[in-house]
């Protein structure tokens, strides 16, 4: 009882600002000539959703068609309360209260144009950067019975929609935002229709060995195979950094299987690691077995897909002196038009297992979000990968 | 230059190309290190942009009237509003109340030891229950005690859990530490030490490790370790299944499975 108490000592001073969660303090919508925001051409099935919060107030704008909603909504300390313990509790897999805290999410979130966006097959999500590392595909819609109980039956927002994170990468005056040529598996100005690269680290002192890694790039270069299409596969000692580098530019898709380094040894760079990392060897804050963001920004990609199957390839924050870019914007910048990334740690074998179902179901012609929305719905659905912690680091984020 | 502060207007001042070189200089230093005050640049850029816009003007404006029509209208009804409003953030604080504490089933036992607050060696303060089989098998075993022989009851904490099992001993892909020991899946018999070892890649950080039974409960939590090893003394640790979590900066490096026989 005491700890209600406290609670709602926390809480009451929130409610001078008669707020209800879900009930939107103001709303409009925007005409016509106003709707359309920025250089986007949107499917009829497509709805963008662009988010902008401050400590107080969460600004919505959903644009569908030709018309675009305003959600206005004030925020209390719960909000960010619930998301601060959302975000702890999935990267942790600790479920406890998290169902909860996925809900308030919604109810601030997306329950102020649940009913605009209606019908809708994707939803095009547009963040700033306080919300950058919140999945979406993860809230939990609350007036759903199901939602009661925990598990496999939750309500996810991914149950409902397709999810595509935009890129904040500003591409000039004349960049578009389309999804109309999305993923056809034939390789266009691509020698290779999948490229794959797996450092293993077979008996690198003080790194873990990837073992699954190098299984999980073997069979989707198999799947490729009896499928017609080409495949390029570089594993262990092969998969070095300057090799990459050299031929990244000639897969439709790329697919990097390896662990990813914040921060080197001896106040070094971080970046994607490949085979023969040494820790020891740091020069002027540069490792061989480091591709850092700055290599990166300088690769020329065609890629139109780049999978980044490291831990927290999505989150990763550069500055670039106006503003801050995740890891896949800077791939965007260098070229790639796709980028599937995770937001926290994975682990080997199931980022594997991930993977080779993502592609399966590509090369049985879905699309990349398609995919991605059907992996994650089967891993709900059987109880073992049911934890969000396993299902819902994995986001795509386009041009 | 170390005496200045940066107080709510710097931001402005800052957005609006205001400050002074020095001034300047200083903040931008500040900017670098602090993600906090880089959002809220970024967000006043924003809302200045926003509020230039003649078109937004023209729609604050409108949802401005329209508000003070609604508020002209409903008077009684803004009372009524903030009467719901404190009603049902109550019923989010119970919610929350719910989402932090696990439920200590007092009823279920009428042995005042049973729930003896335990303080665990260095660690949170938790109840003893909880080291036990969980709540709900536990009433099943209370009722049905006789009926039980020993080997059934023990059994009952040697059932795996679903949920944890698909994760034990897969290591992520992230290099920041490397566990050397315990194995992922470690057999013991109880009342034994065990060693919990790990290498870090570059500085130290905070290793946090998690210990939870079979139902999934947290049993045990160390404090935050800068050390590069931890030794867990089982002694008072019945026999059955326990889940360990290796946490560092709030992420899952590795789920391991700990058996006491």
């Amino acid at each position: 009882m005491i700890h209600i108490f406290s609670w709602i000592t926390i809480i009451l001073p929130t409610i001078m600002i008669p707020v209800i969660p879900g009930i939107i303090e103001a709303q409009t919508t925007l005409p016509s000539k106003e709707a359309n925001r920025g250089n986007y051409c949107l499917k009829q099935d497509e709805a963008l959703l662009e988010f902008a919060v401050t400590d107080s107030t969460a600004i919505v704008f959903a644009t569908v068609g030709d018309s675009t909603l305003l959600a206005i909504q004030s925020l209390n300390p719960l909000f960010w309360m619930a998301h601060q313990s959302f975000r702890k509790k999935i990267k942790s897999a600790d479920k406890r209260g998290f169902d909860i805290a996925g809900q308030i999410l919604y109810l601030f979130l997306i329950r102020p144009i649940q009913d605009f966006i209606i019908g809708k097959r994707r939803l095009i999500i547009k963040t700033d950067d306080r919300l950058s590392e919140l999945p979406f595909e993860a809230l939990i819609r609350p007036d759903d019975e199901r939602s009661l109980h925990i598990g496999t039956a939750l309500h996810y927002l991914i149950r409902d929609y397709e999810i595509i994170y935009h890129s904040k990468q500003d591409f000039g005056q004349d960049a578009v935002f389309n999804t109309a040529d999305e993923n056809t598996m034939i390789p266009v100005n691509a020698q290779f229709s999948f490229m794959g690269f797996s450092p293993v680290f077979h008996n690198n002192a003080g790194l873990s060995e990837l073992p699954d890694s190098r299984q999980e790039i073997a069979e989707i270069g198999s799947l490729f195979r009896q499928q017609g299409l080409t495949s390029w596969l570089v594993y262990e000692d092969y998969s070095e950094k300057e090799y990459f580098k050299t031929v990244a530019c000639m897969g439709k898709i790329v697919h990097l299987s390896t662990h990813y380094l914040t921060e080197a040894p001896n106040k070094g760079y971080g970046g994607f690691l490949f085979s023969g990392y040494d820790p020891s060897v740091t020069v002027d804050g540069k490792n061989e077995g480091i591709l850092t963001i700055e290599e990166i920004k300088g690769l020329q990609l065609q890629a139109d897909l780049i999978v980044l199957n490291a831990c927290a390839s999505g989150i990763v924050k550069h500055n670039s002196g106006v503003r801050d870019y995740t890891l896949p914007e800077v791939f965007i910048k260098a070229g790639a038009r796709n980028i599937l990334s995770t937001l926290w740690n994975v682990t080997d074998h199931l980022a594997g297992d991930f993977m080779i179902n993502f592609y399966r179901l590509c090369l049985s012609g879905k699309t990349y979000s398609q995919a991605l929305r059907e992996v994650k719905l089967q891993m709900i659905s059987c109880p073992e990968t049911a934890l969000p912690t396993i299902w819902a680091p994995y986001i795509l984020t386009a041009r | 230059m170390k005496d200045m502060e940066i107080t709510n207007d710097w931001i402005d001042r800052y957005n609006e190309n205001e400050l002074n070189e020095e001034e300047k200089e200083f903040f931008r230093k500040r900017l670098e290190v602090n993600p906090l005050l880089r959002t809220e640049v970024y967000i006043d850029e924003c809302l200045n942009k926003l509020y230039q816009d003649e078109g937004t003007l023209d729609l604050v404006k409108k949802i401005q009237d329209a508000r003070q029509k609604s508020d002209r209208r409903g008077g009684k009804l803004g009372y009524l509003l903030l009467a719901a409003s404190i009603l049902y953030l109550m019923a989010l604080a119970i919610i929350f109340n719910r989402m932090h504490y696990d439920p200590v089933d007092y009823a279920s036992s009428s042995n005042s030891d049973q729930n003896e607050i335990w303080k665990g060696a260095e660690g949170k303060l938790l109840s003893k229950d909880n080291l036990k089989i969980p709540v709900q098998e536990r009433k099943m075993v209370t009722q049905k005690w006789q009926e039980h022989s020993v080997n059934q009851y023990l059994s009952l904490n040697y059932m795996p859990l679903p949920d944890f099992e698909l994760l034990v001993g897969s290591v992520t892909r992230s290099s920041q530490i490397t566990i050397k020991s315990p194995a992922s899946n470690w057999k013991i018999a109880a009342g034994y030490d065990v060693k919990f070892e790990w290498v870090s890649q570059n500085r130290v950080l905070p290793v946090n490790i998690l210990f939870y039974n079979n139902a999934g409960n947290l049993i045990f939590e160390t404090p935050a370790l800068l050390d590069d090893s931890y030794i867990l003394n089982t002694k008072d640790w019945p026999g059955g299944i326990y889940y360990w979590k290796i946490i560092l900066d709030e992420e899952m490096i590795l789920l391991g499975k700990l058996t006491l026989f």
